[in-house]
């Protein structure tokens, strides 16, 4: 009986499967699916968490100098005043995970003698160094560059005018700018991507099939569009949606974060909401009795068409219309979910707690509760999709101009068909990286699950 | 000797599914000796796994009496007299195996030292102590399975119900496990196991008393006395007796069934 059996024992109820798994480790680890680990359980973890730092820490860099805020179409993008923090923020988590790793000793694989080398020490040190500046320029007001310099620090927050001290300003940029350098050559040491070229060889062969597949598609896109002769408007060239993509993406991030901030406010108050009411609807048998049947009746109801009332109840312009529509959509499958979860629960785990003689409460948390995370995980993960569908067709009817659902419905009004599908592209890419957090928040939480676990 | 469980008169009906009145167990009358070890044998159908969970208070009988350790069913197991294995390992899979060694001793309120050291203890024991920050999922059936032994005897109760708990293994890791209970037993002074099974071979090896049941109405059909010499290892499926009980056994539960078609 020494043998260690990888098969779990069959003939149990088991939580539904993950369908589609898009958290960064099943991206990054292509064989799991099949079974087999093609590059020794080495992920491209590592290289995402590399190029989102590269972005970040050019993306920041636009920020803290009015020179480039006001007066490149990048950082215009920045001037939304909640998206600077974020990307602050952002970039130390990303920094800090990246020298974290550096120097995880349990983490043998940064050096063969798992000691860091002076190079990546200094390299950590220059990263710290410029999220530091960062920091305190986005979070505090204080930029260093302008105390060295000597320029007035309400300069640097001030809007960009005829009057600004554009010389001094110019100054304290080309200061900074000798920490930028130095920042992206750290962070790719840190990265050390020259190391790791057999890794991406392993994942190019492992993903040949489905790379092969969307070169095909894009190349016959490109080339049937060509040789039609389909008329621009109808659909535009995938190059002519990259360059355009290329040229607008600053203003698009920018109208996407407004636009994802309802989609996420929304998601957190329909499934948090959805989840209680699920709680309390699976404790009093009455209560889910009485309100399933309608709240199935009201899910069924295209909760789109509502938008136009959302918007006369809550305010066209306002966000609250928005957050409502999605949290609307949410609530139900959300709430649906975890009562399927929660009293769907092994019956010989059951009789297992009553043997025990343990309370409502102690069956709850040490049973229901860790049986119900798999169905409720599956509800927030169709949420995060649903929540930026909900989100941009709400703004169709009438939003702020600062959002992506504007852009669209406006761009494709004016036969701006390429503009409106860079903006596609960027609310796709949202709804994606909104479900790839949400599914490693549910990795992280409950690692033992069956549609993780390593053969 | 005295009776730890006592049953009289028991008789359990409940209504199936197409509204069919069953008749589960009529007029059982069954008592069992602290330190026992008496196994429950019988066709599917017979009862033997509802009277198992009468005597755990997990179901109701619809008449009769039952006491154990002196004090209704009910009773006992608001006192955690006994402990309960399934015939599946039923372990939690978001649990290490020493954390779900360690859930009946969460439940009842144990420190956590005293937990800890107790479900290390146990899974010593059942010799699986260095798995105890596996996963249940990363250890085999047999292994799983000794996992929820483990488990059911970490709050030290002086009762053991196990539930056709070998019933999913294959025939060689059962003989292994079957010399693991015994081995387990009689490291337990007075420990009382009621065991249901419809292996023969298994019910003669382990018991002390082997309770032979027939179905529609579930009633006891023989009691049969194990008399073999402990402690029983591989030589004792050796012994002649050994094979005059199981055929008695066999010849005993054919009677039973034939009664019946």
């Amino acid at each position: 009986m020494s043998e260690v059996s990888s098969s779990a024992a069959s003939g149990d109820l088991r939580p539904p499967r993950a369908t589609v798994d898009l958290t960064l480790e099943a991206f990054a680890r292509p064989g799991a699916a099949r079974n087999d680990a093609p590059f020794g359980g080495r992920t491209l973890g590592r290289d995402l968490l590399a190029l989102i730092a590269l972005f970040l820490a050019l993306a920041a860099f636009q920020v803290q100098n009015p020179l480039l805020l006001y007066d490149t179409t990048f950082g215009s993008a920045f001037r939304n005043a909640t998206l600077q923090p974020v990307l602050a923020l952002g970039l130390a988590l990303t920094a800090g995970l990246l020298i974290f790793i550096n120097f995880n000793p349990k983490d043998r694989r940064s050096d063969p003698l798992g000691r860091p080398s002076p190079r990546q020490v200094i390299a950590s040190l220059i990263l710290m160094l410029y999220v530091a500046y960062i920091l305190a320029a986005v979070l505090f007001g204080f930029n260093l560059s302008g105390a060295l310099t000597g320029v007035e620090q309400a300069a640097f927050t001030a809007r960009l005018t005829d009057t600004a001290p554009r010389d001094a300003l110019q100054t304290a940029l080309n200061l900074s700018f000798v920490l930028i350098y130095p920042t992206l050559m750290s962070i790719i040491v840190l990265w050390q991507p020259w190391r790791r070229l057999p890794i991406y060889a392993a994942a190019i062969r492992a993903n040949a099939a489905p790379l092969l597949v969307a070169l095909l598609v894009l190349a016959l896109w490109e080339g049937l569009i060509v040789v039609l002769n389909i008329q621009a408007f109808l659909l535009p060239r995938p190059s002519v949606i990259a360059a355009r993509l290329a040229e607008l993406y600053p203003r698009l991030l920018s109208a996407g974060w407004n636009t994802f901030q309802n989609a996420f406010w929304g998601f957190a108050i329909g499934s948090g909401l959805g989840i209680v009411a699920g709680f309390a609807a699976a404790r009093f048998v009455g209560f889910s009795r009485a309100l399933l049947p309608l709240a199935i009746a009201i899910n069924a109801v295209p909760i789109i068409a509502l938008a136009p009332i959302m918007n006369r109840w809550f305010g066209e312009l306002n966000s609250a219309s928005k957050i409502a529509i999605v949290a609307l959509m949410t609530f139900f499958p959300a709430m649906v979910s975890t009562i399927k979860g929660l009293t769907s629960v092994d019956p010989l785990s059951l009789e297992l707690m009553k043997s025990y003689a343990a309370g409502q409460l102690a069956t709850f948390i040490k049973l229901r509760l860790p049986s119900a995370l798999p169905y409720i995980f599956s509800a927030l993960k169709v949420a995060t999709t649903l929540s930026m569908i909900g989100a941009i067709v709400g703004e169709y009817f009438g939003g702020s101009t600062a959002g992506l659902g504007y852009r669209i419905r406006d761009d494709a009004g004016l036969f701006k068909y390429p503009e409106a599908w860079a903006a596609i592209f960027v609310a796709s890419a949202f709804g994606i990286l909104f479900y790839i957090v949400v599914s490693s928040v549910e990795r992280a939480l409950m690692p033992w699950h069956v549609s993780f676990r390593e053969q | 000797m005295t009776a730890i469980i006592s049953i009289q008169h028991l008789n359990k009906t409940y209504r199936s599914k197409d509204g069919a009145s069953v008749h589960a167990l009529d007029d059982i009358n069954l008592d069992i000796a602290r330190g026992e070890f008496v196994s429950l044998i019988g066709p599917s159908g017979c009862g033997k796994s509802t009277l198992l969970r009468i005597i755990a208070d997990l179901i109701q009988p619809s008449g009769g009496a039952i006491t154990v350790n002196g004090k209704p069913a009910k009773k006992a197991r608001t006192d955690r007299d006994y402990g309960f294995v399934f015939q599946a390992p039923t372990l939690y899979d978001w649990r290490t195996v020493l954390k779900n060694v360690e859930l009946p001793l969460e439940i009842m309120k144990h420190h956590k030292a005293e937990r800890e050291a107790r479900a290390r203890a146990m899974l010593q024991l059942v010799e699986l102590s260095e798995f105890a920050d596996k996963y249940p999922w990363q250890l085999s059936g047999g292994m799983q399975q000794r996992v929820s032994i483990a488990r059911a005897l970490a709050f030290q109760p002086g009762i053991l119900l196990m539930d056709e708990p070998f019933g999913a293994l294959d025939e060689m890791t059962r003989e292994r496990m079957n010399n693991e209970l015994l081995r387990i037993w009689s490291s337990l002074p007075d420990m009382t196991v009621i065991f249901v099974t419809h292996s023969i071979s298994e019910a003669v090896y382990l018991s002390d008393r082997v309770v032979v049941m027939s179905p529609r109405p579930g009633r006891i059909a023989e009691i049969i006395d194990i008399d073999m010499p402990r402690p029983r290892g591989t030589e004792t499926r050796d012994l002649d007796a050994f094979f005059h009980y199981s055929s008695h056994l066999r010849h005993s539960l054919r009677e039973g069934i034939a009664q019946h078609e």
